[in-house]
This record gives C-alpha cells, structure tokens and sequence, in this order.
C-alpha cells in the first residue's frame, strides 16, 4: 500500500475519530493554541454579545482580564453593569464588526471624528451614536455626554497600550454607515436612537476583502502603540437578529458568519501572533446537535459558554490551576431555566433592538 | 380653637428642634403643638437586620404609627438622615470624582476628577438610603397629607477647627489626620448630592422636602458657624429657624404634596 499525505495525520484531522466517535462533550476542535497566556498577561475583549461571555469567564477564571474602564468604587456593581460597566475592558458596549473595531481605535487617538456625533432624544437626553445603549436613560447633557466620551477614549488607549493579548470576537458583516463620512452605528439609526435617513445612511455588508483589509489595520494600529501586543480571533455563533438584506435571515447569517470565518483564518493564518479560536465551531458544530442553543435557537446557553471557555483554558491557559465552573447540571435543566439564563447572560446586546 | 398638632419623628436632628420649641413655649405663644418620638434609645438598637437587610427596629415602626394613629396630628415632620460622615463628604473616596448637577453651570463639575454621569450617581445614592427608602412606604399609610422631610444641615466649612473642640467626634478627627480632609467644594458637593437623592426619595413617597433653613447657609453653601452645635448638628437657633419653616408650612394651608 503506498504511503500519502493523510496517513500519518493526527486523529484530530479524522472526523470519524475525532468527532463521529468522540462523546459530544468531548469534541476538541480547538487542538492545540497558537500561543499561552500567563496569569500575569492582561487579556482585554471587544466584540459582538457573545464576546461578554468571553469576558465574563475569563474575570472568573484566573486570567489577568484587563479592565481599564471600571466604574468608580463609589458605584456598585450592578448597577455599574447596567451602565455598561466591566461587561468588556473598556465601556464601549457591543463592537460587531471589523469596521467599527478600527473606527473606535482612530475615535480614541483624535484620528477620525464622525460627523453624526450626538442623538437627540425627544426628552432632551444625548445618546452616543457608537454606544448607544451604554447609558440606559441617555446623557443629560452634552457636557455629560463629552467628558464621559474623553474619559472612555482615554481608556480605550490605556486598554491598547497596555493589553498584552486582545480577544477579538467579530459578530457582524452588515452594518449602518453614514454617507457623509462612511462612520459606522452598532445599530441601524432610529433603532436605539437617533433618526434614519435613508439620504443620509446606507446599508453595508462587509465582504471578505474588506474585513481582511479592516481587521490588518486595527492589528497594525495596535501593534505600533503596543508591539509586544497578540491577538485571538473568534466569530460568534450568534445567528443575526435580523437582516436588512433581501432574503432570509437565515442565509444571511450564513453569508455573515462566512465572511468573518474566512477573515479571521486568512488574518490568523500568516501572523505567528494571531490566533483563531473556534468558538463558532464549538457551539454550531454538528457533535453539539443544537444543544448549546436556548429555545430560540439564537442565544447560547451556559452551558455551551462554558464549553467554549473549557476548551480556551485547556489550550490557552498557562499554568492555571482552576478550570473554569463548567454548570454540570445543565443538561438537566427545563426549557424555562435555559429561556431564563439566555436572557439572563444576554446582556447589553445592542443589536436586540432591531428586533423590539 | 385648639392648637395645631405637629409630631416631629427622627434621631439627632430632632435635638435642635425640640430643644428651640421647649424655649419658645416659655416665652412665647407658639400657633401648634410639638410632639416628638426619637429613634435613638440606650436600650435597644433602631436598626436591626432582619432577613439579611438592616431596617429600622419593627418596635418603632410600631410605636410610631401607634403615636400618629392616637395624635392624628395636622403635620408630620421626618428628620430621618443617613450617615453623616458620608452624606457631609468627610470620607476620602478611592478615587474623586463629580457629576454634571441638572441646571447647573457646566464648569461647576470639577473637570480633574472623574466624571460620572448625574442619573447613574444619583441612582448609586440613592442605594445608600435604602434603609429610609424601604421604611417610608411602610408607614406611610398612617402619615397626613401634610407631612414633610426635613433635609439634614448643611456640612460645615471649617470642619478642623470644629473637631479641636468638637470632642464627641474624635474618631473622624483621627481619620481625617490619617486619610485627609477632602476639599470643601466637593464636600459641599456631596451634601448636595445626597440631599438630591433624600428630596427624590421623599418626593417619589408625595413627602414634602424642605431645604434648611435659608439663613443657616453662608454665601458658600456652608452651615453658618451661628447655626451649628456640631461637626454635623444644628445649635439652638437651627431648631429656631426650623420651627419658623414649620410655622410658614402650616399657615401654606399645609397640603403640597410633593412639591416643595
């Protein structure tokens, strides 16, 4: 029998072995990380809803999870949540897509500022168009509104220059972008503020090329205030709330999801510093049979988080002791109780308004 | 005709009030009767947790809507504070910061400590009152029309030279020698904070608020020092200009629900 090229693979490289065969709770798509993360490097998040899982964990689980935006001691901490507080390193809510990542970066050092700054609300209240739903009853007034942005962009840059690994989770390719200036919104205009103007916003759906092209810059932007700086990608398994393309919203998460699969492994692939981690793969893969959705086959239950973060500790994890609490009793648990903690962990998701 | 009935409840603001009163009735003919029930007992505690929540002793609540029940008095007055040291801005916070107050001047807010956004501060302080908050629905049922909050003093200015003499406050004396006296402006600040969130609190539970007495503050926003007994008390002409507010209330016609 001659010899070829699959022969001496490992069992990970087999789907019988390493998922027709293999419990489901076992399945190990991740394989080996690219790079370790020691308890002392700081990690810092951004992106879409699942991505606060991520970061949830990570505070939970030993790692150093960088925050450089906390809220003063005066303020407790659920209530610090509700303002957005500690559900990413810095207070900037959901990032979804690659655009918006490099918009935020130039905002914070004085590089770019969008023309649409400032939402008006009918009770006199300023919304953030780029956090829209980071303060729950707006600002009160656009001084408020201008020292909260100062301090945040001062964050932000604490949080680059500082970070030592920066997990990036993108969510999205569709998105809002302003036609004066091509500034992208988290959500459509007029969904969590602000007005849509069909003269003045135009729909976007990012295409591979540009996420790639998105996504090298961000990296480059970092790497040159924080060179020491390493990167892990994930995409979301979150389906999208809804799509403003014209056709299902179930082939356009499909579209979207390939977009950032295919981004993030062309972007992980040629940087020794650049990982992927597949969360999307874990919580969507056939092995998982559906089981780490809640009832509305969207949100990802703690279950399924908890696999994602087992796996990213197992293989990203250097020298720490704890795994992370892995909700052993989950599967026993009633539709109800998944209903309630997908709402409970699926929180500040901007992109859910599109759907109230 | 029969004097007005007035019953002030309350811990150590009430001190002020009942002692001017009992002056005035000696030499004066005052338009109502004062009577008072003082939280603060030597033998048992006003507070208690009862299934993990500090509330006030249910034997007050008791005692008091029995009190206002019996009496039915034409105005009740509410001298409830939280903690002082807290509410004067004497404690050093981990890290300084300000907030944007409604109507005010934007360059009011200290720009070099953080900024904090007014609706989230006021919620955070109002969490501090919880013990008030969670006590006034409950006996709000027995409580007139006319009932009313009276806002705690003004802080003081000149808070080292009042704890030289000031011996009952020793122990903020020494904290302030270790941690520090933080500014006045932004002491002056927090007062005004927390007796924002006391007047939502009050006014959310249709309580009248009454600001002190205007005479009590210098042209700093301080308690004057011809006011003041204590680092956080009023003095005798205090309860007087408080007894003088209460007057004016009960000649409003007494009913004004939330406004103040």
């Amino acid at each position: 029998m001659s010899d070829h090229p699959y022969r001496n693979l490992p069992a990970a490289s087999f789907w019988k072995r390493s998922v027709a065969e293999v419990p489901a709770d076992k399945v190990d798509p991740v394989v080996r990380g690219k790079f370790h993360i020691n308890q002392m490097d700081r990690v810092a998040t951004a992106g879409s809803c699942f991505a606060q899982h991520i970061a949830r964990h990570l505070a939970m689980s030993g790692f150093n999870y960088f925050v450089s935006e906390r809220e003063n001691p005066v303020i407790p901490g659920n209530l610090a949540a509700e303002y957005g507080y500690g559900l990413f390193t810095a207070r900037y809510g959901n990032i979804y897509t690659s655009r918006q990542l490099l918009q935020l970066l130039k905002r914070a050092y004085g590089l770019f500022q969008p023309v649409e700054d400032v939402w008006h609300k009918k009770n006199g209240s300023l919304v953030d168009p780029y956090r829209p739903q980071i303060q729950p009853d707006g600002f009160a007034s656009l001084a408020e509104y201008l020292a909260d942005r100062q301090q945040h962009f001062a964050a932000v840059r604490r949080a680059i220059e500082e970070l030592d690994v920066f997990v990036f989770t993108l969510g999205l390719t569709e998105t809002w972008a302003s036609e004066e200036d091509g500034s992208v919104y988290p959500v459509c205009p007029g969904v969590a503020g602000g007005t849509f103007d069909e003269r003045r916003h135009r729909f976007v759906n990012l295409t591979v090329a540009e996420v790639c092209a998105d996504l090298r810059e961000a990296i480059e932007f970092i790497r040159v205030r924080n060179p020491a700086s390493r990167f892990i990608l994930t995409v979301s398994p979150v389906p999208l709330v809804a799509t403003a393309a014209d056709r299902s919203v179930i082939v356009s998460t499909t579209y979207s999801k390939s977009v950032l699969r295919v981004a993030a492994q062309e972007i992980a692939d040629k940087d020794e510093n650049i990982a992927y981690f597949p969360s999307y793969e874990i919580i969507t893969g056939q092995h998982a049979r559906g089981k780490y959705f809640a009832a509305d086959l969207r949100s990802v239950t703690e279950e399924g988080v908890s696999r994602v973060m087992e796996l990213f500790m197992q293989h990203y994890a250097q020298a720490v002791p704890e795994a992370p609490p892995v909700r052993k009793d989950s599967q026993a648990m009633s539709s109800e109780q998944e209903i309630a903690i997908g709402e409970a962990i699926a929180v500040m998701c901007d992109e859910e308004a599109l759907d109230r | 005709m029969t004097a007005r009935r007035v019953f002030a409840f309350g811990h150590s603001h009430l001190g002020p009030l009942i002692a001017a009163y009992e002056q005035q009735k000696r030499t004066s003919d005052l338009s109502y009767e004062l009577t008072t029930y003082q939280f603060l007992r030597n033998d048992r505690p006003h507070i208690v947790k009862i299934d993990k929540t500090w509330q006030y002793n249910p034997e007050i609540e008791r005692e008091l809507t029995d009190i206002i029940v019996e009496l039915r008095p034409d105005l009740v007055v509410m001298m409830l504070q939280g903690e002082q040291i807290i509410l004067t801005g004497l404690t050093v916070p981990e890290k300084y910061y300000d907030c944007f107050f409604p109507g005010d001047q934007d360059t009011a807010a200290n720009h070099a400590y953080e900024i904090i956004p007014f609706d989230l501060m006021l919620k955070a302080t109002l969490l501090r009152y919880e013990l008030i908050g969670n006590f006034i629905p409950r006996i709000r049922h027995c409580l007139p029309d006319a009932s009313l909050a009276c806002c705690p003093p003004p802080p003081a200015e000149d808070v080292r030279q009042i704890l030289q003499t000031d011996t009952k406050h020793a122990e903020i004396a020494e904290t302030i020698e270790r941690f520090g006296l933080p500014p006045a402006p932004w002491r002056q600040r927090i007062w005004k904070l927390h007796t924002l969130a006391l007047r939502t609190l009050y006014q959310s539970n249709r309580i009248r608020f009454l600001e002190p007495p205007y005479a009590s503050f210098d042209p700093g926003g301080f308690l004057r020092p011809e006011f003041r007994s204590d680092l956080f008390h009023g003095n005798i002409n205090y309860g007087k200009a408080l007894l003088q507010q209460i007057s004016g209330v009960l000649c409003e016609g007494l009913v004004e629900g939330a406004s103040s």
